[in-house]
Parts: structure tokens; C-alpha cells; sequence
């Protein structure tokens, strides 16, 4: 049994003639003590998804879903109260903006206390106990004046820290990281990611990292998904994924990275943008941009194929020398 | 590859604030209450049955047509001197609305001038320029109002000039916030390493971003306007007599309204409608513009 | 091979207030920057947020007056105390921005953006301008239509485009560009880049790079100059900073930086904690509170910058020999 499995997930925006949608059938499992990544430019869906696995989707977006089970148990069933219960407990989520996701007329020890008290309840006393036991875990130096400070008298990398404390305050068994160093300098993401992995595997938590940074998931995660225009293209292992990309999408965007082009003047970069709310193409939806696409990719739209621990939506897909097998 | 081909239609911007806009059901109806309004003033001479001074010597306090003792000749009724209310109400208009936009006019250029000039000079003159608008919004805005006129002495337009004083502090407040928020946005840095001069970056760069809320305070400023007018006129301090204004008819006619309702509720109706079609478009304009700001 | 650009010792302080009463303190935003730019050339500046990269930029496009220092142009030495000197030079030195949706005025069309810099430095007639802003556009890559639409009708990648054009309309001979990829996707970040190299073959642009992906820094700088502090710490040729980095600082960025191939990435030095406040900076080397290599010596004596095998560096313990990877 695995600790997340989601089946067929979509969210529609939109209204009936314009229906809209953000996340198409994406299918995702996390096994505890897994680091999944997902990857995909902007408005590939990666946030939306996050937000419908944690209930977070508001009217008028609409979340519909085969199976999304946590510890099998499936959380669609369930009333509001008892998935809030689970989803604040047991499944924790950070976000891109430390800053504004910090209360700013609290301070950092009283937001971190009502985290505790809201699911695992406790004295004042005790519950104080633990947060200045969390700041320290998360490795914030001087935890005991930290506890007096509002969230703007830190810098980015702290309120990132002290995000990661309120996320971990009650031993959630899977964490969320929607983007949670893009704000960040490249040492101090260096640090959060570290940190992030170190308590992951303490714990043992399965953790969802999202990201647009191919380079940083090909570091820390252990397998990927690449989302483009709400649907997953490709899953697989990292080192195999980022090695053998077997999407034209995957492919392009890693030869897009200065990295691939070491040697070259010229990047190889890909044209055009993600396909917003009114110019889905039909077919493939990344037969406008895809230097492989055929008549075949503009009318038909493929489905994921391949062994389920490496699938691909295509229907050339790339052999190991890098062109289509087709 | 370096040419990017996406086709798309530009919306072009006033045709998606209409289409916000004209989402708002109250926003339209104000909006067509005042062209309404605005097509009165500029016929009122054709539109008026009679000239609003000259008064019926066989008619004091006729009431409108459909109560008893009323007459076609005079649809809603006469005053105390014989005086058509009609006539009264519509050149009315006249003096309320002009009155509203004179002093809209005024303290929307004064304050955008003041507000900008303090957002984009910060130090000493910002203090001095924003103390002096914190001590005149500190102060009750009608009692402020009376004071100036006290010292001006009563008319129409002394009472728009001390309405112009005590709104101006709000739109002085908006421009500057506004300015401040914009000054620190890229593009007016890259307008200054372009070269541009002080007043380009001020009027050309900043301003038209910063006007979406002054807009909409202006609107409301509006009715404000119309109601301080109206309450100057009422104590005495505002329009004279004979001046139809609605404030000072209503004032007028205070001692009947026992006797004679019409005389006292034609104008504060007036009053209340334009006020509230100027708030609803408001409303429906700070609706339809903010998207835009967040963009 | 001229120089184009010549900055020697630039330093620029900042005199803050720190509360009611309080003495006011001077933060030293940039202290004592020096560099030589050739035509053609790129210079990337890289270090962490808050080290002084975009004040240096607002030096050297005359926003601001240096407190010390001074500028050469095309080996001239310019006063930027009088205003027709800035004048001048402001035709030669022009800056795109990080944040495209910020750096474009959203109530104005295209066409006037980019005309704005002629209207206010040339006496050119309205039809000659429309003529050159046409020309512009097309040479970044983006159609006459575009020329009467608004900002916000673009995608990020356009607004970049846009942004450059209009930073060229002037010919300037420096453009300087303060992170101007690090919003944008890889793939849409590929095609500004290869914009950005292929207007400098045509038009022998200097180029300033701000920005903190060394991988980018990697693909596209013919020189780095690294700050720490609003000091420079490591200033080399992009060869010698990649293959042999030697400052500690350099190192830590270096092994900081993602990479998606395992034999591209370099032992990892953790920085600890974060960049010291330049309120109040250590004494001795500025880089001591979290440098590894630290001892007595680089606590109390701030290190020159020396040349050494082809860079400058300042650290004492280069100097000394005793950094155990070189
Ligand atoms: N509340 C909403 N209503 C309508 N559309 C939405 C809503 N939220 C997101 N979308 C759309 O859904 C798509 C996917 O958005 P999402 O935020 O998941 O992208 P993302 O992959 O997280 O991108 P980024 O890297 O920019 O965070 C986008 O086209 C976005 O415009
Ligand atoms: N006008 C100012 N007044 C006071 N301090 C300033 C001012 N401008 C910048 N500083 C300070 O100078 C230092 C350098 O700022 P700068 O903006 O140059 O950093 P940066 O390297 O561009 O950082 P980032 O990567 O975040 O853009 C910062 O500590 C900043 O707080
Ligand atoms: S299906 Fe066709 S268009 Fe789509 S990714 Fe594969 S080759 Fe490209
Ligand atoms: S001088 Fe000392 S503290 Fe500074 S970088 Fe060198 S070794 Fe580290
Ligand atoms: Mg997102
Ligand atoms: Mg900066």
C-alpha cells in the first residue's frame, strides 16, 4: 500500500461553454520515505495538483478523481471535517512565499504553537517546549529569541525554516514543497534542501517536491514526474529520466539548460509558451512546440504508456540515442 | 528559432473595463441616473415648463397633480411664493452638479499635485504637506467646511471652494501612497536611466498608473460634494435665495414640512438619488478598475 | 581589445536611520568595486542577494553617485558629478530588469515604451521614431502588430524581449542586466539568452550579467567578478573561475549550485548560516563568520585582492597556500 495514491485527478476551472482544464488525469504515488519530484515549466498545473490532493481546491474550481487514497484510505468519501483531519495531520504543505505565508501580526513562536495546539493540543507549556524544539531542529540559531520574533524581522531563508518547523510540528507522514527555495539564494537552497532531506529521512516521510528546477530535483529526488500544459508526460527514476529522456518535452527542456550546452555558443532552446486556458491545441498538446510532431500528434492526443514505473504520453517516444523510435 | 508566433486578439483595455463594469447591474443604473442628470442640466431651459424665479401669485403650495387640489399645470406642485417645484428641481440640478464637478476638478488637480509631488520629493516637504492634511481630515469636514465660509462669507461658489478645501486632504493621501508604490517599480528606473526629467517621470510615467483609485474616490467625492453643498445650503452658507440649489430649497421650505410634504421632499429625493447613483458607480467603477491594478 | 567601461574603487554608502533617536549608521552597500569591460564582452556579477549587485547597477547607469570612485568610458574619465556628463553617458549605458511584469510602464502601448528613451534624448520626428521602434522589435524576435498592444498582453519571455529592445533603442554601447532571466522557465529563459548573445555578436554590445545561476554565468560571461559583502572576492576569467575556483566563497557557490549530470557536480561545501548584515560587518574578512578556513589572522586583517595565477582573489588563505583543494 502506498502512502499517496492518486489516480485520474483532474481540476477543472471555468465555467460550462469555457470548461477549463488546469490538471488532467494525472496519476502520482509516493511510498513512504520516497522524494518524488515534479517538474514542468509555469502553468503546468504542479501547484494545482498539490492544492487538490491537500482539499485545498475553492468554487469554482471542480476536483474529480478515480482513487485518492491516503494510507488507503480514500479521502474523497470523507466529510470535510474528518479529511481536514488527515490532510492537517498526517500530509504537510509549504509554499514558494515564505514571507506571506507567515501571519505577519503574530510572532514566530506563537504561529508555531497554534500548529501544535490545533492538532495534537497540549499545555502552553508543553507546547512551547516542543516549538523551541522544532526552531532548533530546523536549525534556526538563538531559538529562544527567535520565538519572540515577527515573521518580518527574518530574512527569506529563516521564514522558510520556520515554515518547515509549523510543517513538521506534528510528524506529518507527507510532506508538500511547492516550490519552497525558488525565493531563495543558491546557498541557503542548498541548506533548506538539506534540511528538507535530512528530516525526510529521519522520519521517514515521503516527500512531494515541486519545482521548476530540473537540476535541483535531479539532486535530491529519487523519481520524477514532468507535468506540461496539467497532464504528466513522463515519470521515472531520476538518473535514468534525466539521462535517457524519452519525452520530446523532457528532452527539450534539458537541453534547453545552459549545463547541456557546455561547449556550444547556442542554447537549445524551445519555442513557444505552456498553452494557456484558450489556446489548447488539439491532439498532443505539445504538438505546436515539438520538433517530432507528426499529422498524427495534431489530431489524436496519446495516452501514457510503458511499464508503470516509467511512463510516457507520447507516441514516438525517444530511444536511448536521443531521436524517436518511430 | 528566435520569433515567437502566438496570435491572440488584443482586448483592448477600455473594452475589458466595460466589460467588468458593465457586469455590475447597481453601477450601470448609476451610471445611467446620472447621464440622465447631465441631460437635464443642458436642457433644462427647453425641458422646464416654466422659469424656476418667476412665481404664481394664484398658486401658493399647490400640491402635485395626483393629490387633491392639484393641477397638470403644475405636475409637482408649487412652493411657498408660487414658485413651479419642477422648474426648481431640474435648474437645480444645474447647481448641484456644477457645484460637484467644480470642486471634484479642483481638489482631484490640487491633491494629485500635492500628493505626487510629496511621493515623488520625499523628506521635509512630504512632512510638512502630509501634517497639514492630517490636521484637516482631524477635524469634522462639515465644521471645517462652515469655518472657511464663516471667513469667506455665503455663496455658491465660496461653499465649493471651502468643499474643495476639506476634500482635498484624501485625494493629497491617495496620490501620494499611490506614488510612492509606483516610484519604486522598475519601469519608472528604467525611465529615469532614459533620461526622462523629474516632471516626465511625475505626470507621464507614474501618474496614469497611480489614477484607477483616484478615480474611484473622485466618483465618491462626488456625492460628497453634492451632500456638504447641500448641508451648506441647508445652514445658510451655501447658495442664496433665489438660487434653486436643493440644499437651500430644502432649507427654505423647513417650516412646512407639516403642511406642505412636496415642498421638502422633491428636493432631499433629489439629494438622496443622485448621492447613491454616484456611490453605486463608485462602486461598480473600484470593481471594474482594480483587476487592472493587481495585473 | 579597448575598454569600454573602467570602474575603479567604486564605493557607495547609504546613511539609515535605525529608529526613533537612535544615531543614524552607514550601510556600505558597495565598498571599493573595481573592473575593466571590454566591447563585446560580457562581465557577470554574481554573490548572494543583498551583496551589492543591483546598487553596483545603479552606479554604473548613473541612477545613482558613487560616495567614492570613479568611472571610465571608452577611456575617458567622466565626471558623474555634472549633469551633462550623466547626460551623455546615459545614451551609452542601459539596464533591463529581473521582473518583466514590473519593468514596462502597464499604461502605456509598446510603441510608446520603446519610443520614450528617443523622445527624451533625440529630436527625431514621430515617424522616424515608429520607424526605429518597428525595427527594434523585429530584431527581438517580435512583430509589428506588437507595437500598439499593452504589457500585459505578453507572456514573460515577450516582456523581456520588449525590456531589451527598448534598453537598445539609444545604441547604447554597455547593457546592463540585472538578473534578467531568473524569472522566467528554462525554456523561455534559453530563447532570451541566445537573444541576448546574438544581439551581442551584431551589435558589439558589453554586456554587465548580474545574477546568481552559475550555470547561466557559465554559458554566457566571458569574465566573473564574484562579491561578497559589497566587496569583490574573486574576479577571473570565466575558464579559470569555473575549472579552478579558488576563493572559499567561489567554491561554496560553485558546490552550491545544482547540477542535473552527478559528474558535473563538485564536493559540496555547506555555507553556514547566512550573509552577514553590511550594518554591521565582521571585522577582519568580511566572509570569516562562515568560511571554514577561517583563523586569527582572517578575523582581524581584511584580505587584499591579489592576483594569483590569473585571478584576483582576496583571501588570506590563498595567500598562504594552505586551502587543501588547490
Ligand atoms: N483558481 C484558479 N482559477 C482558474 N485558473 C487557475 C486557478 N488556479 C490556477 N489556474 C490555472 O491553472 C493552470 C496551472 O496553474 P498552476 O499554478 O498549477 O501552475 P504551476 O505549474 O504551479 O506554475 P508555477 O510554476 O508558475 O507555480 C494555470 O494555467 C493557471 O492559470
Ligand atoms: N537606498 C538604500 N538605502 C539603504 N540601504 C540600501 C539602499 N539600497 C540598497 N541598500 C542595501 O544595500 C545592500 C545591497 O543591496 P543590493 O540591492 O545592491 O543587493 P543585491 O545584491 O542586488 O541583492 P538581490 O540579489 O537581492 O537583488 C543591501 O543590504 C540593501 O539593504
Ligand atoms: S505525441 Fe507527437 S507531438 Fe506529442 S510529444 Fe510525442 S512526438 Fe511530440
Ligand atoms: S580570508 Fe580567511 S575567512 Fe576569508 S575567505 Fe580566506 S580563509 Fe576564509
Ligand atoms: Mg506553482
Ligand atoms: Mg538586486
Amino acid at each position: 500500500m502506498s502512502l499517496l495514491d492518486v489516480k485520474n485527478l483532474s481540476v477543472h476551472f471555468g465555467t460550462g461553454d469555457h470548461p477549463f482544464k488546469a490538471v488532467d488525469q494525472i496519476s502520482l504515488t509516493v511510498e513512504a520515505g520516497e522524494v518524488v519530484g515534479i517538474v514542468g515549466e509555469s502553468g503546468s498545473g504542479k501547484s494545482v495538483s498539490s492544492l487538490a490532493v491537500m482539499g485545498l481546491i475553492d468554487f469554482p474550481g471542480k476536483v474529480t478523481a478515480d482513487a485518492l487514497a491516503f494510507e488507503g484510505q480514500e479521502l474523497q468519501t470523507l466529510s470535510e471535517n474528518d479529511r481536514r483531519k488527515i490532510t492537517g495531520k498526517d500530509i504537510a504543505m509549504i509554499f514558494q512565499e515564505p514571507m506571506s505565508s507567515l501571519n505577519p501580526c503574530f510572532t514566530v513562536g506563537d504561529q508555531i504553537m497554534e500548529a501544535i495546539e490545533v492538532h495534537q493540543g497540549g499545555s502552553r507549556k508543553e507546547r512551547k517546549a516542543k516549538a523551541l524544539a522544532l526552531l532548533k531542529q530546523v536549525g534556526i540559531p538563538a531559538p529562544e529569541s527567535r520565538m519572540s520574533a515577527y515573521p518580518h524581522q527574518l530574512s527569506g531563508g529563516m521564514s522558510q525554516r520556520v515554515m518547515i518547523a509549523m510543517a513538521i510540528a506534528c510528524d506529518p507522514k507527507l510532506l508538500i514543497a511547492d516550490e519552497p527555495t525558488t525565493a531563495l539564494d543558491v546557498t541557503i537552497q542548498a541548506q533548506i534542501i538539506d534540511l528538507l532531506l535530512d528530516l525526510q529521512r529521519q522520519k521517514n516521510m515521503g516527500l512531494i517536491l515541486i519545482t521548476h528546477d530540473l537540476a535541483l530535483v535531479a539532486e535530491a529526488a529519487d523519481r520524477v514526474v514532468v507535468m506540461y500544459a496539467g497532464q504528466v508526460v513522463e515519470t521515472g527514476r531520476v538518473d535514468e529520466l534525466f539521462r535517457t529522456p524519452m519525452h520530446p518535452y523532457t528532452q527539450a527542456l534539458l537541453n534547453s539548460m545552459p549545463e547541456s550546452a557546455i561547449g556550444h555558443k547556442r542554447l537549445r532552446a524551445l519555442g513557444g509558451v505552456v498553452p494557456g486556458a484558450n489556446d489548447r491545441p488539439t491532439g498532443c498538446l505539445l504538438s505546436p512546440r515539438c520538433e517530432y510532431a507528426t499529422d498524427r500528434c495534431r489530431t489524436e492526443a496519446p495516452i501514457p504508456s510503458g511499464p508503470i514505473e516509467r511512463q510516457v504520453r507520447c507516441f514516438f517516444p525517444l530511444s536511448a540515442s536521443g531521436s524517436t523510435a518511430a | 528559432m528566435t520569433t515567437l508566433s502566438k496570435p491572440m486578439a488584443p482586448p483592448s483595455p477600455l473594452r475589458e473595463f466595460w466589460s467588468y463594469f458593465s457586469a455590475n447591474r447597481g453601477a450601470l443604473i448609476g451610471l445611467y441616473y446620472i447621464i440622465f442628470l447631465i441631460l437635464l442640466i443642458i436642457f433644462a431651459d427647453v425641458i422646464s415648463p416654466y422659469h424656476p424665479y418667476e412665481q404664481y401669485r394664484q398658486s401658493f403650495l399647490m400640491p402635485p397633480v395626483w393629490e387633491a387640489g392639484g393641477s397638470w399645470a403644475h405636475i409637482l406642485g408649487t412652493d411657498d411664493v408660487g414658485r413651479d417645484m419642477l422648474s426648481r428641481l431640474i435648474h437645480g440640478a444645474r447647481y448641484s452638479m456644477l457645484a460637484g464637478a467644480m470642486v471634484v476638478t479642483l481638489s482631484l488637480i490640487i491633491g494629485i499635485v500635492l500628493g505626487v509631488l510629496a511621493g515623488f520629493y520625499r523628506g521635509t516637504f512630504e512632512v510638512v504637506i502630509m501634517r497639514i492634511a492630517d490636521v484637516m481630515l482631524a477635524v469634522p469636514s462639515l465644521l471645517l467646511a462652515i469655518a472657511v465660509v464663516a471667513v469667506l462669507g455665503p455663496s455658491l461658489l465660496n461653499a465649493a471652494m471651502a468643499i474643495v478645501v476639506v476634500s482635498m486632504p484624501h485625494y493629497i493621501r491617495l496620490a501620494r501612497a499611490s506614488t510612492i508604490s509606483e516610484m519604486s517599480k522598475d519601469y519608472v528606473i528604467s525611465s529615469r536611466v532614459a533620461g526622462a526629467s523629474s516632471f516626465r517621470l511625475m505626470f507621464v510615467a507614474v501618474l496614469p498608473n497611480c489614477m484607477a483609485p483616484l478615480i474611484v474616490q473622485a466618483t465618491l467625492g462626488f456625492s460628497n460634494a453634492i451632500l456638504d453643498m447641500a448641508a451648506l445650503g441647508f445652514v445658510g452658507l451655501g447658495a442664496q435665495p433665489p438660487i434653486p440649489e436643493w440644499g437651500s430649497m430644502l432649507a427654505d421650505a423647513r417650516q412646512f414640512v407639516q403642511s406642505a410634504w412636496w415642498v421638502v421632499t422633491f428636493p432631499g429625493v433629489m439629494i438622496l438619488t443622485t448621492v447613491l447613483a454616484f456611490n453605486l458607480m463608485g462602486d461598480g467603477l473600484r470593481d471594474a478598475l482594480d483587476p487592472k491594478l493587481k495585473q | 581589445m579597448t575598454a569600454v567601461l573602467q570602474a575603479t574603487d567604486l564605493k557607495k554608502h547609504y546613511a539609515v536611520t535605525q529608529g526613533f533617536l537612535k544615531p543614524k549608521a552607514s550601510v556600505k552597500a558597495l565598498d571599493g568595486v573595481s573592473f575593466t569591460l571590454h566591447a563585446a564582452k560580457t562581465l557577470a556579477v554574481v554573490g548572494e542577494s543583498g551583496c551589492g549587485k543591483s546598487t553596483l547597477a545603479k552606479l554604473l547607469t548613473l541612477i545613482e553617485t558613487p560616495t567614492e570612485g570613479g568611472l571610465h568610458f571608452d577611456g575617458e574619465f567622466k565626471d558623474v558629478h555634472q549633469p551633462a556628463v550623466v547626460k551623455s553617458l546615459r545614451r551609452q549605458i542601459q539596464i533591463i530588469f529581473q521582473n518583466p511584469y514590473g519593468s514596462l510602464n502597464p499604461r502605456k502601448k509598446i510603441g510608446s515604451i520603446l519610443e520614450e528613451p528617443l523622445i527624451i534624448n533625440t529630436d527625431l520626428s514621430a515617424a522616424e521614431r515608429k520607424e526605429k521602434a518597428l525595427e527594434m522589435l523585429q530584431k527581438v524576435g517580435l512583430r509589428p502588430e506588437h507595437y500598439s498592444r499593452y504589457p500585459h498582453m505578453f507572456s514573460g519571455g515577450q516582456r523581456q524581449r520588449i525590456a531589451i529592445a527598448r534598453g537598445l533603442m539609444l545604441n547604447p554601447k554597455v547593457l546592463i542586466a540585472d538578473e534578467p532571466v531568473s524569472a522566467l522557465d528554462v525554456s523561455v529563459q534559453a530563447q532570451v539568452l541566445n537573444l541576448l548573445m546574438d544581439l551581442q555578436e551584431e551589435l558589439k554590445l558589453a554586456y554587465i550579467f548580474i545574477s546568481h545561476d552559475l550555470s547561466i554565468v557559465e554559458h554566457i560571461a566571458d569574465e566573473v567578478l564574484v562579491m561578497y559583502l559589497g566587496k569583490v572576492v574573486e574576479y577571473a576569467d570565466k575558464e579559470t573561475l569555473f575549472t579552478a575556483p579558488k576563493h572559499p566563497y567561489t567554491r561554496a557557490l560553485l558546490s552550491s549550485t545544482p547540477r542535473i549530470h552527478p559528474e558535473q557536480r563538485i564536493e559540496r561545501i555547506q555555507l553556514k548560516g547566512e550573509m552577514p548584515s553590511p550594518i554591521d560587518p565582521p571585522t577582519g574578512c568580511a566572509f570569516h563568520t562562515r568560511c571554514q578556513f577561517v583563523n586569527d589572522r582572517c578575523k582581524q586583517e581584511t584580505p587584499e585582492l591579489i592576483t594569483t595565477d590569473g585571478a584576483q582573489i582576496a583571501c588570506h588563505a590563498v595567500q598562504e597556500a594552505r586551502l587543501p583543494y588547490l
